[in-house]
């Protein structure tokens, strides 16, 4: 029997052998790849299983997968209701809108950010992120007020200012770092060769930042994708809503609309975002090999 | 082509005097270099020259015509950085076509001058990979290329070299010196490496704390140094200085240095000096080691660089540590020798001002 702790002349221990840490190393991989499998992935799974149910099949009771009596694609159906469509058609009309926002206002204020000195650049950079100590909901009611007096609401061109506006101070941050790591000596060089300071921007900078900007618009495709809050209070007519308020004003409303239904159509929802992260990634990565130079 | 002409030039960082009234003109097809040690103001006034720098005043001309006000995209010069700048998402053609590209040429004459300058550079077999794909060498060759498809009015070089390797450097030099000819205007290449200097340069223009030191050709440089600074700077190894004393006797100057006393004859120059000091510089290469401690400067040995063409021996004088070049099979083994100083080739510079006096 050894003692707990064994140690050799020079006092250093050898508590565990090296196929003990590495099974303890790999048990602890494995075990948190399926926590976190099971904790992301199982409402996932529950919406698109039961999306494939009859209303007969849901109400029956738990079951986890829909048996061939219970089997049904006529769920999908909903996404014929033009009401449905319509909330979809508002979705990736502000999505779109914000992406290309953000997008372009980042570049512009990030490029400034990184190539102009004045007074307090970096106390008013830092004051951008005040904008997150807020809850969507604290600025939402006060932009209502805002709004309906300029006579943006119901209007997209509302939802879109408000949108980008959440996401602006992350992505305005992300993309001066990312314009800072560009030599200026590379701007420089395109201006001795003639280049006017936008032609410089347009050929030189913009082109290096694509991997900044995928991430800028991947955070802005989650953040309007995804919004319930400013959607609701900001587009309070039904025609204008998008997609999250609009299933859940659905939900409330006295149709006979129900969990079959939901699901499918939360399930349809949920693959736009996936499909937009899963083909960027790959141009992201593309993107970091050219900023390895 | 024209000369480049720089007129008192002086550039100001808020209390900060970068470079102060430099004045220097550059003949059509010169190769100047502009060297000094780090942050004397030598990138400053080549960034001043190619209108990347607003000048605080002071004038630069294109020939006749006054280029102080105009922007660096309208002075049609070329410049070679030293991080190279090449464009990552562009391939090695792109890089290189991007000036005609933004003159608006046609596809034809891109293609032309870009193969061109790609036979000269000999890389015509990079053109389709990308920056990232080639070694430090061939970026820096792709980025001489991309600045000369264009004639420029003025070639500027802002130490690209000095993140290559000494084997690399020497593989570049004569290509650089060859590009340039054959582009054949007026040439301005700031390098904190006195070697580079000396190689490639028509003359060197020796900088130092944002003032003009001395201009001149390489050789006079180096032989002829007008201050105490040029005299350190250019050479290798360093020129050593000691202080020394003047002495009147039977109308000719003595120089006494430590325990050595060197008669140079009647000098006007030093007359205002009799009696006071002044301050002697002399190459290493000038002191001659003889085994008697008591025949000159009396030194010890202290250790043996050795170059296998030459030696740099180290030895311990009263006047302070000083290198001499001895032969290469020069052995000092730690014993006393005496250290004799060539008089032809001693430089006498003011001791306060370190202006050459003799």
């Amino acid at each position: 029997m050894s003692t707990e702790r064994d140690s050799d002349t020079f006092g250093r221990s050898f508590r565990i052998s090296h196929t003990y840490r590495s099974v303890a190393y790999k048990l602890g991989l494995y075990g948190s790849a399926a926590v976190l499998v099971a904790i992301l992935g199982f409402p996932i799974y529950w919406m698109a299983q039961n999306a494939f149910k009859t209303r007969l099949g849901i109400q029956e009771g738990i079951t986890f997968l829909p048996s061939a009596e219970t089997f049904t694609v006529e769920q999908f159906e909903i996404i014929f209701n033009p009401t449905v469509g319509r909330y979809l058609l508002n979705s990736f009309i502000v999505t779109a809108g914000v992406v290309i926002t953000v997008i372009v206002v980042s570049l512009i204020a990030g490029y400034g950010l990184a190539r102009f000195d004045y007074k307090h650049k970096v106390k008013t950079a830092r004051f951008l992120l005040l904008g997150y100590m807020f809850s969507p909901i604290v600025l939402a009611i006060p932009l209502y007020l805002i709004w309906d007096t300029l006579g943006l609401l119901n209007r997209y061109v509302g939802l879109i200012l408000a949108l980008s506006a959440v996401s602006m101070p992350f992505a305005v941050w992300l993309m001066w770092k990312y314009i800072q790591t560009i030599p200026e000596s590379m701007e420089e060089s395109a201006w001795v060769a003639g280049a006017s300071r936008w032609r410089g921007f347009r050929d030189v900078i913009v082109p290096q930042t694509k991997p900044a900007m995928i991430a800028n618009s991947v955070f802005a495709f989650a953040i309007a994708w995804g919004d319930f809050t400013f959607a609701h209070i900001l587009m309070p007519d039904n025609e204008a809503t998008t997609f999250p308020p609009g299933i859940f004003r659905l939900f409330h409303s006295s149709w006979e609309t129900g969990w079959a239904e939901f699901m499918a159509v939360s399930l349809l929802v949920s693959l736009p975002p996936l499909l937009f992260a899963f083909f960027l990634q790959s141009y992201l990565l593309q993107g970091f090999k050219i900023r390895a130079l | 082509m024209v000369d480049v002409t720089i007129e008192n030039l002086t550039k100001e960082f808020g209390q900060l005097v970068a470079v102060d009234d430099f004045s220097l003109t550059i003949e059509d097809g010169e190769f100047i270099t502009l060297v000094g040690p780090s942050g004397c103001g030598k990138t400053t006034t080549l960034r001043c020259v190619a209108g990347l720098e607003s000048s605080t005043s002071g004038q630069i001309k294109f020939g006749d015509h006054d280029v102080t006000d105009y922007p660096v995209q309208q002075r049609g010069i070329a410049l070679l950085f030293q991080d190279i700048a090449l464009y990552p998402h562009m391939s090695v053609r792109e890089n290189m076509a991007y000036p005609l590209k933004l003159e608006g040429a046609s596809k034809e004459k891109r293609n032309d001058r870009v193969r061109e300058a790609a036979e000269m550079l000999q890389i015509t077999d990079q053109l389709d990979k990308y920056p990232n794909e080639l070694s430090g060498g061939q970026q820096q060759r792709v980025a001489l290329g991309r600045s000369i498809v264009r004639q420029p009015t003025m070639f500027l070089f802002d130490e690209p070299m000095s993140d290559l390797d000494a084997k690399l450097k020497h593989e570049l030099r004569p290509l650089f010196a060859e590009v340039t000819e054959k582009v054949g205007c007026p040439t301005m290449y700031v390098t904190h490496d006195q070697e580079e200097a000396m190689t490639m340069s028509d003359r060197i223009a020796v900088m130092n704390d944002g003032e003009l030191e001395q201009v001149g050709t390489p050789n006079e440089v180096y032989n002829e140094p007008e201050t105490a600074f040029v005299g350190e700077f250019i050479g290798r190894p360093n020129m050593e200085f000691f202080d020394a004393s003047v002495s009147r006797r039977n109308g000719s100057l003595d120089i006494d240095i430590g325990d050595a006393t060197y008669e140079i004859g009647a000098n006007q120059a030093l007359d205002q000096y009799d009696g006071g000091n002044v301050r002697i510089g002399i190459r290493p290469q000038d002191i001659t080691v003889v085994e008697d401690p008591d025949d000159g400067l009396t030194a010890d040995h202290v250790f043996d660089e050795t170059l296998g063409d030459q030696t740099h021996s180290q030895f311990e004088t009263p006047l302070g540590r000083i290198t001499v070049v001895t032969p290469p099979q020069f052995r000092g083994n730690e014993s006393q020798y005496g250290l004799q100083l060539e008089p032809d080739y001693m430089k006498t510079f003011d001791p306060d001002s370190g202006l050459r006096v003799d």
